[in-house]
C-alpha cells in the first residue's frame, strides 16, 4: 500500500496549523457583528431563529449593541456591556442554508439496499436476539456500573472491532488523517462547539469540581476534541481541506424512557468513529457532499436498508448550517433509527474556536464540517437485525469477514458463561 | 455482672477509638443498611487469617505496609467479644424461654415463673441494649480489616525486581520521546490530561491493540467490550481507594438525592480490572465453566501520579486488559504460565529490547499476590518502564465482592488472575526512544488489520 507516501503528505500538511498552535483558549469569540447587529438583518435573524426553534433575541442584540457603541472603551461598564452582548450573540444560532428553509420534515434524497423480506419470519429485536445468543448483557447492573450499561460479549465484541477497522480503513483510503483524541475536556472546548452547559442538569458528564479541579467534562463525541486540537490555529489555504478521523469513547449524561429508545439504542456510553473536516468556505458545501457521500459508501456494503435525509431549519443543532441524517430500517424495531449525521457548521464553530486560514496577505474563518463514520451500537442493531437467520444465526456482510478472521456467520456463544446472582446477603 | 462486662466491652471500644466517620463502599451495617441499599457483603476472612499472625506480621513487613496490627486485632477482638456476648445472650434467652414454656402452665403465679419473667425481660434488653455497640465494633473492626492487604505468592521477591527474561540489549541514546513526538508532528501533548496522537502515532496506537488482540483470540482468549464507569463498591472491592481523587476519576453528582462519598460513579476505562469485576460481583458460576480467560481492548484512565509531562504519567490511555479465573492457586499458576509465554512471544516480534521482572513485594498493590512486568527501557528517564503487567490476586477480590462458584454444594471463590497486556503510551514513548528512527512496525499496519 501507498501509507508510508500517504502520511507524509499529511505530516507536512499539520506542520503549518500547528506551527500556530497556541492552548490558550479564545477571550471574546469573534461573532459577525457586521451581520447580527445590522437592523437590515433582524427580519431575517428573527425569522430563521423561529424557524429553527433556537433561542436567542435579536432586539435585545441590537439594543445592547446600540448601548455598546454610545458607550466610550474608556467607560467602567464598557466591559460589562460588552460580556452582556457577546453572552446574547453566542446563543444565536448558525444561518440556514438556503434550500432547506422551506422544509417542514426531512426530505427524503435517497434510499440505499432494499429492505430485507423476511416472508413468513417475524425478524427479532436486537436484544432478543443478543439474549438467545448469548452475545450481550444488560442487566442486573445498575448496583455495580450504573443504569444503561452492558457489556458484549464474544463475537459481538469481535463485530465491534471489525467495524472500526473496517471503517478506518476507508477512511484512510480516503486520505483522512488519523487523530487520538482526549475524552476529559475543559468546559471552554465544549462551549465554543455549540454545546450548552447548564449547571447541574445536562448532557455532559463533569468530573467532580471538589476532587479533580473545576469545569472538567467527558467528551460527547470526538468533534469536540477535535476542536480542541484545532482551536487558535490558522492554516495555509493550500492545506485545506484538511480531513480528521478519531476513534473514541463518546459519553452523554441525557437519559430516555421512550420504548422507541429501549435496550442499546440510546446509551451513556459508546465508540464512535468520527470524521472532522476543515476548509475554505468556497469548498464547505461540496465537502458536505463528499462527506455524505463517504458515509453512504462506508454504509452501503453492510447491507441494511436505510435512507438519506435533509434536515429541515428546526432539526438543526444551533451550530449547523445544514445537516443530512441517514436512518436504519431496523427491521426487529419494525422502525428507523439515526445511525449518523453530517453537518456543515460553517464559521459557526471557527469564530468561536479562533480557526483560520491565510491566503495571501488576508486571514479569514474557515468553515469546519463534522460526520459520524461509524456510531457502534445503532450499527450493530441494524446489523443484527438485518442480518438475523430465522434458526437464530447471524450473517456477517462479506466486507467485515476479513476483519472477523474470515467468519461468515455468529453462532451461539457458548464460551462465556450465564450467570446467576447469589442470594446470600452474609 | 453482665452489664459491668458490658459496659468495660464498651469503654473498650471507646479506647480503640471507634469513630463514627467511616469511608467504606464495600461494608455497611446496622442503621446505616436501612438508609442504603447494601448490594453486596464481602466475605471476610480475618479470623482464619489471624491465626498466622507471624506469617501476616512478616508480609506486612515485606510490603512495607503502614498497618498497626495490633490495633486491628484490638478492634476485631471487640467485636469478638460483643458477638459473643451477644450470643450467650441469646441462648440465656432461649434457655429461659423454655423454662417459662414449662412452667407458666403448670405454676403460672409461682416466684419461680416471676423469676424467670424478670430474667427474661433483663435478657430481652440486654440484646437491645447491645445492637448499636455491636453494630459500631463490628463497621469499625470490618472497616480496617478490609484495608489488610493480600497474602504475597511464594514467588514474589523481597529485594529488588527479579529479572526472568531478557530479549536483545536496551538502547543507548539520550532520546526523550515528546520532543521526538512533537520534532515528527505526530504527539500534541498539552499536559498529561490531554494530549493528541495523530498520524502515525494513532496508527501505531490502534494497530499495537488489534495486533494483540488477534494473539489473544488465536490463544483461545475470549473478547470482551465493557463499560467504562463503575460504582464506589467495586472500586473498593479491587482494593483501590474509592475516596481519594488520586486513585480514579470520580463524576460529579448530577442527581437531586444527597451526595454520599461511598456511593459515587468512577471513570475507570472499559479495560480495566474494575470494569471486569462489576461484571462479576456477587454472581455465582458453575465449576465446569473455569478456568475463564477474557480480554478487552479499550479505554484506562487513572489520574496523573504527578505534574512532570511526559506518555508515561498520562492519565488516559488505550489499552489490551486481561481477566482470568480459575478453581485454585495451581491454575492460576498455569495461565501466568501461559500468558508468560504469549507475552514473550508477542513482544519478541516486533525486534525491540525489553525484560520480564517480578515486582518485589514493597511496590505491590494492596491486592496483588504476585505481579509480573514487561519492562522496557526510557533513555530519556534512564530507567525502565512498565509497559504491561499480569497480577495474580488470589480469593482476595473474589471474597470482598461475593464471585463464587458452587462446587459440592458449597459456595467457593475462585482465584483471579488480570492485567493490562499493553500499555499503549507508554509502549509508544518507549518505541520513540529507541536507537532506530520511529515508524510504525509491520505488524501494526493498516494491511495487516485483515487476514
Amino acid at each position: 500500500m501507498m501509507l508510508r507516501h500517504l502520511f507524509k503528505r499529511h505530516v507536512t500538511s499539520t506542520v503549518k496549523y500547528c506551527r500556530f498552535f497556541s492552548s490558550s483558549m479564545v477571550s471574546v469569540p469573534d461573532i459577525d457583528t457586521n451581520y447580527y447587529c445590522c437592523p437590515k438583518n433582524t427580519t431575517e435573524i428573527e425569522k430563521n431563529i423561529k424557524l429553527r426553534k433556537g433561542v436567542g433575541d435579536v432586539h435585545n442584540v441590537l439594543k445592547m449593541y446600540e448601548i455598546i457603541n454610545k458607550t466610550p472603551i474608556t467607560d467602567t461598564s464598557y466591559t460589562t456591556v460588552k460580556n452582556d452582548l457577546y453572552k446574547e450573540l453566542i446563543s444565536l444560532p448558525n444561518k440556514t442554508h438556503p434550500s432547506v428553509l422551506e422544509y417542514v420534515d426531512p426530505k427524503v434524497i435517497l434510499e440505499i439496499n432494499d429492505k430485507r423480506d423476511f416472508q413468513k419470519h417475524v425478524p427479532l429485536e436486537f436484544s432478543e436476539i443478543t439474549r438467545r445468543l448469548n452475545l450481550l448483557r444488560t442487566d442486573k447492573l445498575g448496583h455495580t456500573c450504573g443504569h444503561k450499561s452492558y457489556y458484549f460479549l464474544g463475537e459481538l465484541a469481535e463485530l465491534e472491532e471489525a467495524l472500526i477497522k473496517y471503517t478506518v480503513n476507508k477512511l484512510i483510503e480516503e486520505n483522512f488523517e488519523l487523530v487520538s483524541v482526549p475524552d476529559i475536556l475543559p468546559r471552554q472546548v465544549i462551549e465554543s462547539c455549540g454545546m450548552a452547559i447548564n449547571n447541574d442538569r445536562t448532557q455532559i458528564y463533569s468530573l467532580d469540581p471538589v476532587q479533580h479541579g473545576p469545569d472538567l467534562y467527558l467528551s460527547g463525541t470526538a468533534e469536540m476534541s477535535l476542536a480542541g486540537l484545532l482551536v487558535n490555529s490558522l492554516h495555509s489555504e493550500d492545506m485545506l481541506p484538511l480531513k480528521l478521523a478519531a476513534v473514541s469513547r463518546c459519553y452523554r449524561a441525557e437519559t430516555s424512557n421512550i420504548i422507541e429508545e429501549r435496550g442499546i439504542y440510546r446509551v451513556h456510553q459508546f465508540t464512535k468513529v468520527e470524521m472532522f473536516v476543515v476548509a475554505k468556505p468556497s469548498q464547505s458545501e461540496n465537502m458536505l457532499e463528499y462527506l455524505r457521500t463517504t458515509q453512504q459508501e462506508l454504509f452501503e456494503p453492510l447491507g441494511f436498508n436505510m435512507r438519506v435525509l435533509d434536515m429541515p431549519p428546526h432539526e438543526l443543532g444551533a451550530p449547523a448550517y445544514r445537516k443530512y441524517d441517514i436512518e436504519a430500517w431496523m427491521p426487529g424495531r419494525n422502525n428507523y433509527g439515526e445511525i449518523s449525521s453530517c453537518s456543515n457548521c460553517t464559521d459557526y464553530q471557527s469564530r468561536r474556536l479562533n480557526i483560520q486560514y491565510l491566503y495571501g496577505n488576508n486571514k479569514s474563518y474557515v468553515h469546519t464540517l463534522n460526520g459520524t463514520a461509524c456510531a457502534i451500537p445503532r450499527i450493530l442493531i441494524a446489523l443484527l437485525e438485518t442480518h438475523q437467520d430465522p434458526k437464530g444465526k447471524i450473517h456477517i456482510p462479506e466486507v467485515l469477514q476479513q476483519y472477523m478472521n474470515g467468519k461468515k456467520i455468529i453462532t451461539k456463544n457458548n464460551l462465556v458463561p450465564e450467570l446467576k446472582l447469589t442470594k446470600i446477603k452474609k | 455482672m453482665i452489664r459491668k462486662s458490658l459496659t468495660n466491652i464498651i469503654n473498650k471500644a471507646w479506647d480503640c477509638k471507634i469513630s463514627q466517620t467511616r469511608h467504606s463502599a464495600l461494608f455497611i451495617n446496622g442503621a446505616k443498611a436501612t438508609e442504603h441499599f447494601v448490594y453486596v457483603t464481602p466475605h471476610i476472612d480475618f479470623s482464619e487469617k489471624i491465626q498466622h499472625k507471624e506469617t501476616l506480621l512478616k508480609e506486612l513487613l515485606r510490603r512495607k505496609a503502614n498497618i498497626d496490627l495490633v490495633r486491628v486485632e484490638n478492634l476485631w477482638q471487640v467485636y469478638e467479644d460483643l458477638n459473643t456476648r451477644k450470643l450467650e445472650y441469646t441462648k440465656r434467652k432461649d434457655e429461659i424461654s423454655r423454662e417459662l414454656g414449662k412452667l407458666i402452665k403448670s405454676e403460672p403465679d409461682s416466684d419461680n415463673t416471676k423469676k424467670l419473667k424478670i430474667q427474661s425481660d433483663i435478657m430481652r434488653d440486654n440484646l437491645k441494649k447491645l445492637k448499636a455497640p455491636l453494630w459500631s465494633a463490628e463497621e469499625a473492626a470490618i472497616v480496617e480489616v478490609l484495608k489488610l492487604p493480600n497474602s504475597l505468592h511464594s514467588r514474589t521477591p523481597d529485594d529488588g525486581s527479579k529479572v526472568l527474561y531478557t530479549h536483545l540489549e536496551p538502547p543507548t541514546n539520550a532520546k526523550n520521546h515528546l520532543i521526538i513526538g512533537k520534532d515528527l508532528n505526530i504527539i500534541d501533548f498539552k499536559k498529561n490530561e490531554n494530549y493528541y496522537l495523530k498520524g502515525d502515532a494513532a496508527l501505531f496506537e490502534l494497530g499495537a491493540k488489534f495486533y494483540f488482540d488477534k494473539i489473544l483470540k488465536e490463544n483461545k482468549y475470549i473478547q470482551f467490550s465493557n463499560p467504562d464507569f463503575v460504582k464506589s463498591l467495586v472500586v473498593e472491592g479491587c482494593g483501590f481507594e474509592h475516596t481519594s481523587p488520586d486513585s480514579t476519576f470520580i463524576l460529579h453528582h448530577n442527581e437531586d438525592s444527597a451526595v454520599n462519598i461511598d456511593n459515587r460513579m468512577h471513570l475507570v476505562g472499559g479495560a480495566s480490572l474494575c470494569s471486569f469485576l462489576a461484571y462479576h460481583a456477587k454472581n455465582v458460576l458453575y465449576p465446569k465453566v473455569l478456568p475463564l480467560k477474557y480480554f478487552t481492548m479499550g479505554r484506562q484512565y487513572l489520574p496523573s501520579p504527578c505534574d512532570e509531562d511526559s506518555l508515561f504519567h498520562v492519565s488516559q490511555s488505550s489499552v489490551i486488559e486481561f481477566f482470568g479465573a480459575a478453581k485454585t492457586a495451581d491454575d492460576v499458576d498455569k495461565i501466568l504460565e501461559d500468558l508468560t509465554g504469549i507475552l514473550k512471544d508477542a513482544y519478541g516480534k516486533l525486534g525491540f529490547h525489553f525484560r520480564l521482572v517480578l515486582i518485589p513485594a514493597e511496590k505491590l498493590h494492596m491486592w496483588e499476590s504476585l505481579r509480573l512486568a514487561v519492562q522496557m527501557y526510557s533513555t530519556s528517564l534512564k530507567d525502565y518502564i512498565e509497559v504491561a503487567n499480569v497480577s495474580i490476586s488470589g480469593d482476595f477480590i473474589s471474597k470482598r465482592l461475593m464471585f463464587m462458584y458452587v462446587e459440592d454444594k458449597q459456595n467457593k471463590f475462585p482465584h483471579l488472575i488480570s492485567g493490562t497486556l499493553l500499555n499503549v503510551p507508554k509502549f509508544l514513548a518507549c518505541v520513540l526512544e529507541q536507537d532506530v528512527d520511529f515508524s510504525v512496525p509491520d505488524l501494526f499496519k493498516v494491511r495487516n488489520w485483515a487476514v
